[in-house]
């Protein structure tokens, strides 16, 4: 690791349009809270000409949390904003958890969720959590823009789906059904390889009926297991209409352990980190449960909500 | 926008420095401003010795471009003493509990615990673990440090309620 970073220019625009077309040459990247890019820079993993600040665009920094209009946070909306917030700790836990356990703590004061999202980095946890609340992501050009889910934001590695000329203005979070709970979890393991991730993450969601005994709907992500987040279609599908109980979880969670390309040529690693990822699919999915059954009436917070 | 002189309120003084987009934040403290006491360490965000506050709210200063800093309130562990020369209760807290030893990650727990006890006052031992977890000391084990924390705090707290 070097011990300065190369040259490069630092600019900042005061406004969308000026700051993408800025960015949209080659060598030019936009910048935010600038966690990861530093690292990356430091490290040599990447290497720009020019840094577009997107800090001093006016604009850019509204946040709105409202448990039945949902979660809306502008790209410069700082990690920190979202983690002391009571209505995301209520009504998105999956987002709140994540937050909550990122290391070091640091990284809240200094990032964006917005900046974490595009570093399309596949063992980071905002991703995750936010697949799980099935998220849109606002692209806007500084004139129109365009929702696209989450799930269909990462394209590779380092690569999603802004284009030249683009960015991510902000991110939607629609609102959790009445009788819903998240979760997230995360655990630390060895690398074995060099493109091996040292950990996984997994983040449910689940809502119940009223009576709240049968699964109506459900979400369930495991991410730090390739370039991006994975949703396990076939386990939420298996999940919608049964009881909740362990037995779902149970088969949910074995769906999901088989849904999970192997990462490893070792069959003792792929052995073991199988096993993590049932085990955390299952807890994940029971904590998202038991949330949404000890989840009181909302209209009790209404004195909370502005 | 390249080379430039960049104007920082470190610990309540306007200084001014001549400074570069690609420089970090805890190389212009310590090699511009002159402020020693903020730690380069793993320089990648792992160890929180380079803490600093910005705005009140604890950074680690090498992984923030120095650019970005500018015109905010930035504090090191130099502002923490009175001008008096006394030491801040924190400081005093860590040398009555021999909290610190080879004293590398000091200057960065200093700053996490006050970021912490002006936020939260009254804090339990899990609160101060929570706070101080980003930072990372390779020789005492940590128990002497959350001594020294949850005892300043219990001065801090003291002083208050004997001044009012």
């Amino acid at each position: 690791m070097g011990r300065v970073l190369q040259p490069f220019e630092f600019v900042e625009p005061s406004t969308v349009d000026e700051a993408v077309g800025l960015a949209s040459e080659t060598g030019s990247r936009l910048f935010a809270g600038g966690c990861e890019l530093v690292l990356s820079l430091r490290r040599g993993v990447v290497r720009y000409k020019r840094l577009v600040s997107i800090m001093g665009v006016p604009g850019l920094d509204g946040f709105r949390a409202h448990p039945k209009h949902g979660l809306e946070f502008g790209a410069q909306v700082r990690i920190r904003r979202l983690a002391n917030h009571i209505w995301v700790g209520k009504r998105w836990a999956a987002l709140h958890e994540a937050i909550e356990q990122l290391h070091p703590p640091h990284i809240m004061n200094m990032g964006t969720v917005v900046g974490n999202v595009c570093s399309a980095v596949p063992y980071y946890d905002l991703p995750t959590s936010l697949y799980a609340h099935r998220a849109m992501v606002r692209i806007g050009d500084g004139r129109a823009g365009r929702d696209i889910p989450i799930d269909d934001f990462y394209l590779g590695p380092r690569l999603t789906a802004v284009g030249p000329g683009e960015m991510v203005t902000s991110i939607f979070v629609p609102p959790p059904a009445a009788d819903a709970g998240s979760a997230f979890k995360k655990i630390y393991k060895a690398r074995r390889r060099s493109d091996d991730l040292h950990k996984i993450n997994a983040a449910a969601y689940v809502a119940l009926d009223a009576a709240k005994e049968t699964i109506v709907d459900a979400t369930l992500v495991i991410g730090s297991v390739g370039a991006m987040p994975i949703r396990i279609v076939d386990a939420e599908t298996g999940l919608v209409g049964k009881a909740a109980g362990h037995a779902a979880y149970e088969a949910a969670a074995e769906i999901a352990a088989g849904a999970v390309a192997p990462m490893t040529d070792a069959a003792w690693v792929e052995e073991i980190r199988t096993e993590w990822i049932r085990i955390l699919a299952r807890d994940v999915l029971e904590q998202a449960a038991s949330r949404a059954r000890s989840r009181h009436d909302p209209a009790e917070d209404a004195h909370l909500a502005y | 926008m390249s080379r430039q002189i960049g104007t920082f309120h470190v610990n309540g003084r306007v200084r001014e420095a001549i400074v570069e987009p690609q420089m970090l934040l805890v190389d212009v403290i310590r090699e511009k401003i002159g402020l020693t006491g903020t730690k380069r360490a793993c320089a990648s965000g792992n160890c929180g010795a380079c803490t600093v506050l910005v705005d009140g709210l604890p950074v680690c200063s090498c992984l923030t471009l120095a650019v970005t800093a500018q015109r905010k309130d930035i504090r090191t562990v130099e502002g923490l003493r009175r001008p008096d020369g006394e030491l801040h209760p924190l400081q005093q807290a860590f040398i009555d509990h021999c909290a610190s030893q080879c004293g590398f990650c000091t200057a960065g727990m200093l700053m996490s615990a006050t970021a912490l006890l002006e936020a939260n006052p009254r804090p339990t031992r899990d609160d101060v673990n929570r706070g101080l977890s980003g930072n990372i000391c390779r020789c005492t084990g940590y128990v002497k440090i959350v001594d020294a924390v949850l005892d300043a705090a219990q001065k801090i707290v003291a002083a208050r309620e004997v001044a009012a």
